[in-house]
């Protein structure tokens, strides 16, 4: 009963919302209430007279008894439910002529309080991970939140609310005041600390929550590499999933022990090669592309994307790469005698290479390279006529990128332990095309966020797995509507990377008013 | 033997012929200018003598070398540079980063620091907004950017199209005294210009152009004082 009017207080939000002077605020929540009123009040008569169970199948008898309030006649039943969506409405309403911090305290206290009921097997996952015992029982009674942990968590947000900007001030006013070194020790410290964390997460939130933190990674592997291409050189490369591919079955073919073992070698001789050979397959597509802009680069790269799975499910290469039968029995990485065999051990070796990926591209991003680059993404004929010599910064572009990819693909395969043809389809292009548009191009932290928000939110909310490309594209839409640059777009630290060189014309160079953008 | 000199050349886009045979040369120190109408070929010229297109027929000659088959990056490496119509800053790259990107074949990093600080010496503006986005500067300071981008490569020759393109007439004067300047300190000039008086007035010699054809030539003086270009372009 709580929740069907939610719907209502929403659209009375909604239209007051849109009200240019909050003074006749109150007619508009009469306008919502009258409106709530009759489209329930429709629905229940139509659902009343015609049997939509064919389509929706919890639209039972009980269902409408219970929207019915039990009455006999739906008549009656309205009656009664009008009032319930005439105080919703006023609810709603109420919200939006509060002020803005409090109607977004609960917001985000409605938020947090169902997620965690629909978060609930989750969390209790996770709890009997960390704690002995059943410690979710303390939270979930049958499954479903219990009404005082719901109070409490809502009370929870109330005060984080009231609490962070006051903490947030008095580290941003003593912080400066600290000297260099101290403050170098305090962010080192912060950073020891946000280590820390990583390393000892995947104990934290048991192997499931694990397996999910390695997909990211996979994906914040792709995304760092497609990034050079997309992000910084401004190429739009359809086909990642090409050098995704080359590393797996490089890595397959090389370790496995299956019908299509080789050399059995080790992951570790393994990885570097896949790395060097998805550079090369880069450098090789490059070259006949490296000519097209814009769209066509895009359809001619999404080819190449398709030509690598056609390829893997080929009779032609299949004695060698085993077809659609796949590569099988591809060892876990091993140190001596350790194997990394669980998805927690395994997230280790995902992140260390996440964090050398970041260094690495972190580097490359201000280095000069990086600036051509950009300077290509803004103008490529400018940048080539002023004497840049485009078609090798794109080429390396590609090649540089090409080599995450491989990483990445590397990695998957001995995660996996098989592969398949249907592992490369196109849709990984496009997700890790996803990640960097919704994340913000160009931005390394906007790809961090970007791939925690596409590709580990679905697979938490498994059970709407069927509507993930329904996110991305709702996501998608969102992101370009309103904000364009990405979540976290790029920042502006490229501006204010080097020292100003002083006018010889006498004019000293302004520096403190200057960086803004 | 001519700092550049275009021999009898032709240039089509697909099969529609934009440069029905060119002739021209500009002698090293010279300001030359190359005016005519919208439409005429000037911008066509400007790139076929960059390698941006080739020539169908006809050679570019560079310091008395053929240039066909030469990169067009490659081409700057040898002191020839173009300021591209509308500017063409890299927008989300600062003042700076443009000035760096216009060094980008040289290693003398001590040059480079010194031609920097020439150019902020000629553009005092920019030494201002050195850490800006140059996608936020003005009209004319975008246009003295990219300017002075091209001289971070320290050609013999710059290549200028439009200039004065889109600009307000303070800031046009502005520009052509910048130009004048940079002429006397050595660099030869080949300016692509619609704005026929100024530009005859700041050349010593000049061409005129129209539909793909070099119709006049002389020095600057003269064709300021001939009557078709006065009836023509200098709305006489």
């Amino acid at each position: 009963m709580v929740v069907l009017p939610r719907p209502l207080a929403g659209r009375g939000l909604l239209l007051l919302q849109q009200a240019p002077n909050r003074r006749v605020g109150w007619m508009r929540v009469l306008a919502a209430c009258l409106a709530g009123i009759a489209a329930t009040g429709l629905f229940i008569l139509f659902i009343d007279a015609v049997s939509i169970r064919h389509m929706f199948t919890h639209a039972s008898p009980a269902l409408v008894a219970y929207m019915t309030m039990g009455q006999e006649a739906p008549a009656a039943g309205l009656g009664l439910f009008a009032v319930a969506a005439l105080a919703a409405g006023a609810v709603g309403a109420g919200l939006a002529l509060m002020p803005a911090y409090w109607r977004n305290t609960i917001f985000m206290a409605v938020l947090l309080v169902v997620g965690m009921a629909l978060l609930s097997e989750l969390i209790s996952q996770v709890l009997r991970q960390i704690l002995n015992g059943r410690p979710d029982r303390l939270l979930f009674s049958q499954g479903a939140l219990r009404p005082a942990v719901a109070a409490i968590a809502a009370a929870a947000v109330f005060a984080w609310r009231g609490l962070v900007p006051r903490i947030r001030l008095r580290v941003r006013d003593r912080l400066p005041q600290l000297e260099p070194e101290r403050q170098r020790q305090v962010s080192l410290a912060v950073r020891g600390a946000g280590v820390l964390l990583l390393l000892v997460l995947p104990w934290l939130v048991g192997s499931y929550l694990s397996e999910v933190l390695a997909n990211v990674g996979l994906y914040l592997l792709m995304a760092l590499g497609l990034n050079i291409a997309v992000g910084l050189a401004g190429l739009f490369d359809l086909g990642y999933v090409t050098n995704f591919a080359v590393g797996a079955y490089l890595m397959g073919v090389l370790t496995n022990s299956g019908p299509q073992a080789t050399g059995e070698f080790n992951f570790w001789l393994v990885l570097p090669v896949s790395i060097l050979a998805a550079m090369f397959t880069g450098l090789l597509l490059a070259l006949p592309v490296i000519r097209m802009r814009g769209d066509y680069l895009a359809i001619a790269t999404m080819g190449f994307g398709e030509i690598i799975r056609l390829l893997a499910l080929s009779d032609w290469l299949s004695p060698l790469i085993g077809g659609s039968q796949g590569i099988l029995f591809i060892p876990k990485p091993n140190i001596g005698a350790f194997t990394f065999q669980t998805p927690q051990h395994l997230f280790y070796i995902i992140l260390a290479a996440s964090l050398v990926m970041l260094v690495v591209i972190n580097r490359l991003d201000l280095s000069l390279t990086g600036r051509r680059w950009m300077a290509i993404r803004d103008d490529e004929t400018v940048a080539n006529a002023i004497g840049i010599d485009t078609t090798w910064i794109k080429t390396l572009a590609f090649t540089l990128s090409a080599a995450s990819g491989g990483l990445a693909g590397a990695i998957f395969a001995s995660k996996l332990g098989t592969i398949f043809p249907h592992s490369f389809s196109l849709l990984i292009s496009m997700n890790v095309l996803c990640i960097i548009i919704v994340g913000g191009m160009g931005s390394i932290r906007g790809m961090v966020l970007g791939t925690l928000v596409l590709i580990g939110v679905p697979e938490l909310l498994r059970e709407f797995a069927e509507f993930r490309f329904l996110l991305y594209g709702i996501l998608l839409m969102a992101v370009a509507i309103y904000r364009p640059g990405g979540l976290m777009p790029a920042r502006a630290r490229h501006y204010r990377t080097e020292p100003a060189p002083q006018p010889a014309g006498g004019t000293p160079a302004t520096s403190s008013s200057a960086a803004s953008g | 033997m001519h700092l550049l000199e275009l021999r009898d050349v032709r240039a089509a886009y697909g099969n529609l012929e934009a440069l029905h045979g060119i002739s021209l040369f500009v002698d090293e120190g010279e300001i030359v200018s190359l005016i005519g109408a919208n439409g005429a070929g000037k911008t066509t010229t400007l790139r076929t003598i960059c390698n941006l297109m080739s020539p169908t027929t006809g050679a570019v000659l560079f310091d008395g070398r053929d240039t066909r088959g030469v990169e067009v990056h490659e081409l700057v490496g040898h002191g020839m540079v173009m300021v591209p119509e509308n500017r063409g800053v890299f927008a989300r790259m600062s003042v700076y980063e443009n000035l760096l990107m216009g060094a980008y074949q040289r290693n003398d990093k001590d040059g480079v620091r010194t031609d920097m600080d020439m150019v902020t010496g000629l553009f005092p503006r920019l030494g201002e907004r050195m850490k800006q986005p140059a996608g936020l500067l003005s009209g004319g300071e975008q246009q003295m950017l990219a300017m002075g981008r091209a001289l971070m490569t320290r050609p013999r020759l710059l290549l200028m199209d439009e200039p004065s393109m889109g600009l307000a007439p303070v800031l046009v004067d502005q520009i052509f005294e910048k130009v004048a300047n940079i002429s006397r300190q050595g660099t030869t000039i080949l300016l692509v210009e619609q704005n026929a008086r100024r530009a005859l007035a700041l050349a010593n010699r000049a061409y005129v152009m129209e539909t793909g054809r070099l119709t006049l030539e002389g020095s600057a003086a003269d064709l300021a004082n001939d009557p078709a270009v006065i009836e023509a372009y200098l709305g006489g």
